[in-house]
């Protein structure tokens, strides 16, 4: 298997606010090609800010911030570098409402030289990605909630960016709109390899993730892959009584009484091998 | 986007259309009047064929200009002089036309060839007027109909027409009589100079002689007239500072126009910038939707303004300024000031969109 390339890395990532109030103190991670990751943390933990800082939005007080190998902290081109290397997805849309779906995935594509021909052809071809084909032509307006969201995943794809910056995506959203939006970046990240780094305060969300990175007071305090569901209840399982029980060759009594005496090796070397 | 953006707030952009109109309207209808009626005066000046034209010195308004009668023959006496034609020059009511130009013309020269009769004999009396189609048709008069002048009585002896609206509109009579009925005996407005045909290289030295042998007059070239005149200088000044002002209403009322736009885009402007774009194309939208807008208003002031200056035909003297379709030159100058108008409303407004910070435009409520 190849190496995956670093996408993001932050070293002693600080920012502060008039010198007092100190949103990121001192934040160190890693981010690969691939990933799709999850910052979580409650409200003033700096995951916000970080986003900020990865996407170039704002500049960091002290440490460096490199992404795709830009040290984006250096960059005297930001604008450059938010059209090319990362795409964004805000909480609220922020669609243009006098402009058409694909008019608004065009919207970052006006920096590239593209004829008016290739751009609406790429932004066809993103709003089918996100499941939106047939409704380039309507206007925000006529969309749902869910869809808009959408319309802004496809946009922030619109210039191949190396990754997609989502803060809250589905922070205005209902439980199964949110739930679609999610579909859509695991889609994207496990059938084209898109690297995305999801901000949220929803657990729910969160899971969705391959990797969750948990900030409080603008500081990584805990930084974990998501464990597979089904392995996740089988751990639950092995450390349970009758786990435990099944594992020194006992055969308690629930076992028994449902007719699973003959299949006790076989349990306890599945339990074995979790 | 550009036209999306425009329309989006039809009624403000309407209004702002509106605001450029007026102030397009008022510059083009002001420069088409103030060059009409330099043109006519011009006209009017060269219509005699005479080279100079002399009037009073010091004076603010032609029509206030008094000479001796006397001087002509005194001019007539310069070796490359032809001849001289003197002119008195009455604004009057006739009739239910409260601006009757009417020139009282001495019988020397050409003077009374170049009003070509279309209908009657011309003047053979002293109480003999000719009267132009246009003020014929004004005031409803026609061949041997009389006339109350200053209370004296004229018989319309013929009516004329010649290239020149001011005469076109008003009427024609006997220096001499001009001169018993406004009681101004012995004076002239001005006088035009006609020059033999071997001076006319000498036209600045007669000029300089002229004024200096005379200091009473003020002599110029009949083509350079109206340009010199302090009256036609002083209805410039006051076209151009009335443009002034509708331009500057124009350019306020687009500014605000834009900065309000602009403020209410804030997050969007954000967005924009967040998404990639630079702030010269942020700039160059605001300002090229404030370009558009006095475009607009610029084409629709235009017709305003031709309807403005169509107006003047309520006035016969005035009225062929209302015929006359609008010069290339007042059209370009309203599509300049639209342009200036516009970058004026735009360029601040737009300043101001490229320099949002783009983390703290995404956070504006």
């Amino acid at each position: 298997m190849s190496e995956k390339r670093i996408v993001v890395q932050t070293k002693d990532l600080v920012k502060s606010y008039s010198g007092e109030i100190y949103a990121l103190k001192g934040v160190n991670l890693t981010i690969l090609e691939s990933e799709l990751t999850a910052v979580m943390g409650p409200s003033g933990s700096g995951k916000s800010t970080l986003l900020n800082m990865i996407g170039a939005l704002d500049r960091p007080t002290s440490g460096d911030v490199q992404v795709a190998g830009e040290m984006v902290s250096d960059l005297a081109d930001l604008d450059r570098f938010r059209s090319r290397v990362v795409g964004f997805v805000f909480q609220l849309h922020n669609l243009i409402p006098t402009l058409t779906a694909a008019e608004n995935v065009t919207v970052p594509m006006r920096e590239l030289r593209m004829t008016n021909k290739e751009r609406d052809a790429r932004a066809k071809m993103l709003l089918d990605i996100v499941g939106l084909g047939g409704k380039e032509f309507q206007i925000p307006a006529q969309l749902s909630g869910g869809e808009r969201q959408r319309v802004a995943i496809a946009r922030s794809l619109a210039n191949e960016p190396r990754m997609i910056l989502a803060d809250e995506p589905t922070g205005n959203l209902d439980t199964h709109s949110g739930g679609e939006v999610m579909d859509i970046f695991k889609g994207l990240n496990r059938n084209h390899g898109v690297t995305i780094l999801v901000v949220t305060h929803d657990p729910t969300v969160a899971r969705s993730a391959d990797r969750i990175i948990h900030l409080l007071d603008g500081k990584v305090v805990r930084d974990e892959f998501v464990m597979d569901p089904y392995l996740q209840d089988l751990r639950e399982f092995k450390a349970s009584r009758l786990g435990q029980s099944i594992q020194k060759g006992e055969t308690p009594l629930s076992i028994q009484e449902v007719g699973l005496v003959s299949h006790m090796e076989v349990l306890k070397e599945i339990l074995e091998m979790v | 986007m550009v036209m999306k953006n425009i329309w989006r707030r039809k009624v403000r952009s309407l209004l702002t259309i509106a605001g450029v109109m007026i102030g397009i309207a008022v510059v083009v209808a002001l420069t088409r009047l103030s060059e009409g009626i330099a043109g006519q005066i011009t006209d009017l000046m060269m219509s005699t064929g005479a080279e100079i034209t002399v009037m009073q010195s010091g004076i603010a308004d032609m029509s206030f200009s008094a000479l001796e009668e006397e001087l002509g023959k005194h001019f007539a006496e310069i070796l490359e002089v032809e001849w001289v034609s003197g002119f008195l020059f009455q604004i009057t009511q006739v009739e239910n036309n409260p601006y009757f130009v009417l020139l009282g013309v001495s019988p020397n020269g050409n003077a009374f060839d170049r009003f070509h009769l279309v209908e009657g004999e011309g003047i053979q009396g002293e109480k003999d007027l000719l009267l132009g189609h246009m003020a014929s048709d004004f005031i409803q008069k026609g061949l041997n109909d009389r006339i109350t002048i200053q209370k004296e009585t004229f018989r319309v002896s013929g009516i004329y027409e010649t290239g020149v609206g001011f005469e076109n509109g008003g009427g024609v009579m006997k220096l001499s009589t001009a001169q018993q009925v406004f009681k101004k005996d012995d004076q002239v407005t001005l006088f035009q100079i006609k020059l033999k045909p071997q001076a006319l290289d000498q036209i600045d030295e007669v000029i300089t002689r002229l004024e200096a042998e005379f200091p009473e007059v003020i002599a110029y070239r009949s083509s350079e007239f109206a340009q010199n005149t302090p009256d036609i200088q002083m209805l410039q000044t006051l076209a151009a500072a009335v443009s002034l002002i509708g331009l500057l209403a124009g350019a306020l009322g687009t500014m605000n126009t834009m900065l309000m736009s602009v403020f209410e885009r804030t997050r969007e402007i954000g967005t924009l910038r967040a998404l990639g774009w630079r702030k010269v194309r942020i700039l160059r939208m605001i300002l090229a939707e404030a370009l558009i807008l006095s475009l607009i208003g610029c084409f629709a002031g235009i017709v305003l303004a031709a309807g403005l200056v169509a107006l003047t035909g309520l006035f016969p003297a005035l009225s062929s300024l209302g015929k006359a379709p609008l010069s290339g030159n007042a059209v370009l100058t309203g599509l300049f000031v639209a342009l200036v108008l516009g970058a004026i409303g735009g360029v601040y407004p737009a300043w101001r969109a490229a320099r949002l910070r783009p983390i703290e435009a995404l956070r504006y409520e």
